[in-house]
């Protein structure tokens, strides 16, 4: 077989940039994935929101007039107007500069946590099915035993002791803590499947040690479900933040999340509805991105869906 | 007489994400009644899209055209409703899995009645009537009882036949079955084949048999239609075809095919380069850039189905074929045989030569457990129960047996490097069971493996670079001189050493199966095992992997211990050869002398149900078909194993049949062929002489 033959692989139309460098193949794949998910109209509409939600996070802060943590004592309870957009709290709390600042802290305590699940989740989950034998039955065991765990009462034991000002931290840990339990479990299911392959079975008759496998082998190939593991984590990490910051359990003054800002504003909804609907508003755009923006993902990186495109 | 089935310039294509596929480019074909067509072509030829096509089951992203007309009717055009009058009544079909082709849920009685009642208006006692007898005819035994069995309940080959009793349900006219052996077993594919036979001769209808195999196109196909990149290349009578063919691609198909009959060690012929994309087609003949014969004129336009002058049958798209036929040009004279390489260690005698493997009597049970909570165990599975042989230096021993005779599990064994639950193996003369954890790191270097399927054998995330370096790297090559390897590997085994920066996907199967050999090669082992290397390419690929292997071993002086299923891929590569069946070694020895005169009676049966590619041959044969299906694992067999099934044990006196069934025979014999039977056939063995005597004219 001579070198003419590579040019009519499936990949025939890639071939031609690869000719030049290592990593364009890489790209190729990056490439392609993007391209599917930008068939999606759904995808690029949460993609947008997403972007246009982070930038207000950051922004938001810079171009508001009022810091979150001074309150206007002139104006308690004001509806929106010229000098507080979204109006005020009953504090006096401007609530534009409350909600890009809690969309910030939400965001980050999302992403962080949804992130960490993640990795944990992945290195236990894998090793747990790669060494089979007794090392899976303990692990599962461990694991069935965890996932009993209260874990809701936990984070708020955890993030009760902690001070204002680094309780956002305390509570993303409470959050990874006690996530990754049942991402663990589908990850090991998919890793049984994945172990049986012949090329992980080649990597141990070679003599490859077991967690340069794991490394190497197992978890690259579960990347398509870790990023869309990801994605999604955020919403489910989000809402759990505002679930607890919502019964005070969570981020405390002087701090604030949107979850806070939700249960500030519930107690007024009659008098002042605005500070309860920016918030809302904010959350619901958020985890609607995110999911969105998931779904695209998952069409995206399946080879079996139907983003092909039509003959 | 009119044509019950007439294509007429079908096209299909698909949407990708590289383009469109044009997956069938410009078929036409009659189909007369009670005639055979055979469709035959590599992966991708577009061969199993013009079936279904007709039976209008392709995919919605489908865009068909042109024209199928069953019986003077226009089938392309049809509505869902429209074309479900015509399918499984006057068209039917036998597909390729029958493990997935009938519901899991309802019984066979159940769906055998579905495809009777859709189109027929019977009542349940003739519908009953009616399945009983369909279930007769195709050699279901108690028919009557095995109608409210479930499909799990049968074997492959079980399946096979209830399929095709579903086909024939309701007589049709056309029976298309696409690849309808290729699951199935060698013996089993005999049966199968045989009753879609009577099938035919039953309900007169014509039959469209697609299948890579040619010798299965040779053994029941009239006309052959040869399909390359979605269009038909070569259409003939069959024996026209195998005897003349007059499209260089179809010479180098029958070249590329090792053949079970032939002794003699004659080189492979793989055709160069591989099918071209179908998104992308170049000018002219599809063939034109591995066409040995090419010229100028191939590349300006593709050249049409058109008859061969002088061969009023034969009708090939090739602008050379009128010269060609004329000149009686054969694959020998197209293609250009590359000598083979010498081998260093041909003259030492085999029992000079080093032992690099000795397996004895080696055992390996799973224990068969039920319920969920407090397991208990109800049996033992005897996946491998008592295999002997040994491996020397630079030969090449063959592990044959059908699925579920241990091969695998055998080989796993050994792989694992670890004590075996009984007998002894022993590699380089160390044995498995004294090994400490620093001598089987060792002894990792000097055996290797390669697996049966390119797909999955190569990390998809990995450049061929880090494929290669993973083993140098376990055994602390440093990077220079791992680099250097790298180039030297890709070079061994035929791939351009620029290219280790692609991933595996940018290669063909065949060149990957080439990465997965440079892989077992990287660090110089002694031993490699094959796992079914070739069985996954097509023919014309396949045969320059065998080349490759021939050849390395040759240069290189590894052994190789080879298992696949293909009787002729293993006459042709090995010079040893031991015969599995359910967990035993029950032949073993000298390849030559293993296929010419085989001793034991399942050696026999499973050499003479091995299809051969030339229809002459195929239809003077003798056929030994065994009766039934391998029988479980789990069942406790006292005596010899194949007992069940022995065509010869049958002929015996009662003694002796007591013999078979309660002494387990051992491996007796002459050193250059061992045979595990109390009754062994020798060379004047009745019926088996002239089976080997017309297989050699």
């Amino acid at each position: 077989m001579a070198d003419s033959e590579l040019t009519v692989t499936a990949a025939a139309v890639l071939t031609a940039e690869d000719e030049q460098s290592t990593g364009l193949r890489r790209t190729g794949r990056f490439t392609l994935i993007a391209r599917r998910f930008a068939r999606r109209p759904s995808a690029v509409v949460g993609l947008v929101l997403l972007v246009l939600l982070v930038v207000f996070a950051f922004v938001g802060p810079r171009i508001a007039q009022w810091g979150y943590d001074e309150p206007d004592f002139l104006a308690l309870a004001q509806a929106p107007s010229a000098e507080h957009w979204f109006g005020t709290t009953t504090g006096g709390s401007d609530v534009f500069a409350l909600v890009a600042r809690g969309l910030g802290r939400s965001l980050a305590i999302g992403i962080l946590s949804s992130v960490a699940i993640t990795v944990i989740a992945a290195i236990i989950g894998t090793t747990i099915a790669f060494f089979e034998g007794w090392v899976e039955r303990v692990g599962m065991w461990v694991l069935d035993m965890l996932l009993v765990i209260p874990s809701f009462l936990l984070i708020a034991m955890i993030v009760r002791s902690s001070s204002g000002a680094n309780g956002w931290i305390w509570l993303t840990f409470g959050i990874t803590v006690f996530g990754w339990i049942g991402y663990a479990r589908v990850l090991r299911t998919l890793t049984l499947s994945l172990r049986e392959l012949d090329y992980v079975h080649a990597a141990r008759y070679m003599g490859v040690r077991s967690f340069t496998i794991i490394r190497r082998h197992l978890i690259p190939n579960l990347g398509s479900v870790l990023i869309i593991q990801t994605v999604l984590g955020v919403v489910a990490a989000v809402n759990s933040e505002t679930a607890l910051s919502f019964l005070g359990l969570g981020i405390k003054a002087p701090d604030t999340s949107l979850g806070t800002i939700l249960q500030a504003g519930q107690s007024v909804i009659l008098t002042a509805p605005w500070v309860l609907i920016a918030p809302s508003v904010a959350l619901v755009l958020l985890t609607f991105s995110v999911q969105l923006i998931g779904d695209g993902l998952r069409d995206a990186i399946d080879p079996n869906s139907r983003s092909g495109g039509r003959a | 007489m009119n044509p019950v089935l007439s294509v007429r310039d079908l096209h299909v294509s698909f949407a990708s994400e590289a383009g469109t596929v044009r997956a069938v480019r410009g078929v036409n074909f009659d189909l007369m009644p009670g005639r055979t067509l055979g469709i035959v072509g590599e992966s991708g030829s577009g061969k199993s899209v013009t079936s279904l096509s007709v039976m209008g089951l392709l995919d919605e992203n489908a865009r068909v055209e042109g024209s199928i007309r069953l019986k003077g009717t226009e089938l392309l055009g049809l509505s869902e409703l429209e074309l479900s009058k015509y399918r499984g009544n006057e068209m039917a079909m036998v597909f390729q899995d029958p493990l997935s082709a009938l519901t899991p849920v309802f019984s066979i009685g159940d769906q055998l009645a579905e495809a009777l009642d859709l189109h027929q208006d019977l009542n349940r006692k003739q519908v009953k009537e009616r399945s009983i007898e369909l279930l007769d005819l195709v050699g279901i035994p108690n028919p009557a009882e095995r109608l409210r069995a479930y499909p799990h309940q049968f074997s492959g080959g079980m399946r096979q036949r209830v399929m095709i009793a579903i086909a024939i349900a309701n007589d049709p006219d056309v029976i298309i079955a696409d690849e309808p052996t290729t699951a199935l077993d060698v013996t089993i594919q005999a049966q199968v084949l045989d009753v879609l036979k009577k099938a035919q001769r039953e309900t007169g209808a014509a039959v469209v048999m697609i299948t890579h195999d040619l010798g299965v196109v040779a053994g029941v196909a009239d006309d052959v239609l040869v399909m390359y990149a979605g269009r038909p290349v070569e259409q003939a009578p069959v024996d026209e075809l195998f005897a003349r063919p007059a499209m260089p691609y179809t010479m180098g198909l029958l070249g590329a095919v090792p053949r079970p009959d032939r002794g003699e060690n004659r080189r492979l012929v793989p055709i160069q380069g591989n099918p071209p994309s179908l998104v992308d087609l170049p000018v002219g003949c599809p063939f034109a850039d591995r066409c040995p014969l090419v010229e100028d004129r191939c590349r300006t336009a593709e050249p049409d189905l058109l008859p061969v002058a002088g061969r009023p049958e034969t009708l090939a798209a090739c602008v050379r074929a009128d010269e060609l036929a004329e000149q009686g040009v054969t694959f020998e004279d197209a293609y250009e045989v590359a000598e083979a390489a010498e081998s260093t260690l041909e003259s030492v005698p085999r029992s000079e030569r080093e032992v690099v493997l000795e397996v004895e009597g080696l055992k390996r049970h799973f224990p068969l457990t039920k319920g969920g909570f407090l397991r208990r165990r109800v049996g033992t599975v005897k996946a491998v129960d008592g295999v002997t042989f040994d491996v020397r230096a630079g030969e090449t021993v063959a592990l044959v047996g059908e699925s579920g005779s241990g091969k695998t599990t055998t080989l796993l064994e050994i792989m694992k490097l670890e004590a075996p639950q009984g007998g002894r193996v022993a590699v380089l003369g160390k044995n498995l069971e004294e090994l400490s954890t620093r001598e089987r790191a060792g002894l990792r270097r000097d055996l290797q493996i390669v697996f049966q399927d390119p797909m999955s054998s190569l990390d998809p995330r990995m450049p061929v670079y880090d494929v290669l370096a993973e083993p140098l790297k376990v055994h602390g090559w440093s990077r220079p001189k791992v680099n250097a390897r790298i180039d030297e590997l890709m070079k061994l085994v035929g791939l351009n050493p620029d290219h280790v920066d692609r991933f595996p996907s940018q290669f063909s199967g065949g060149q990957r199966q080439r990465i997965a050999i440079a892989r077992a090669l990287a660090v110089n082992p002694r031993l490699i095992v094959l796992d079914e290397p070739v069985s996954a390419l097509d023919v014309s690929i396949q045969a320059g992997v065998i080349n490759l292997l021939e050849d390395l071993q040759a240069q290189l002086g590894v052994a190789f211990l080879f298992v696949a299923h293909d009787l002729s891929v293993i006459r042709h590569i090995s010079s040893r050869v031991a015969v599995m069946y359910l967990g035993q070694v029950v032949e073993s020895g000298d390849t030559e002398a293993v296929f010419t005169a085989p001793r034991h009676p399942y050696t026999q049966a499973l050499l003479s149900a091995v299809p051969l590619p030339d229809p002459q041959l195929e239809r003077g044969r003798k056929r030994v078909v065994l009766e039934g299906d391998l029988p479980s694992p789990v069942e406790e067999i006292p005596g010899c194993r194949f007992a069940s099934r022995c065509p010869v044990r049958a002929t015996l006196p009662a003694d002796d049949q007591r013999r078979c069934d309660t002494v387990l025979p051992v491996l007796t014999g002459g050193d250059d062929q061992l045979a595990a039977c109390h009754f062994p056939l020798t060379r004047t063995s009745a019926g088996l002489t002239d089976v080997r005597e017309t297989t050699r004219a």
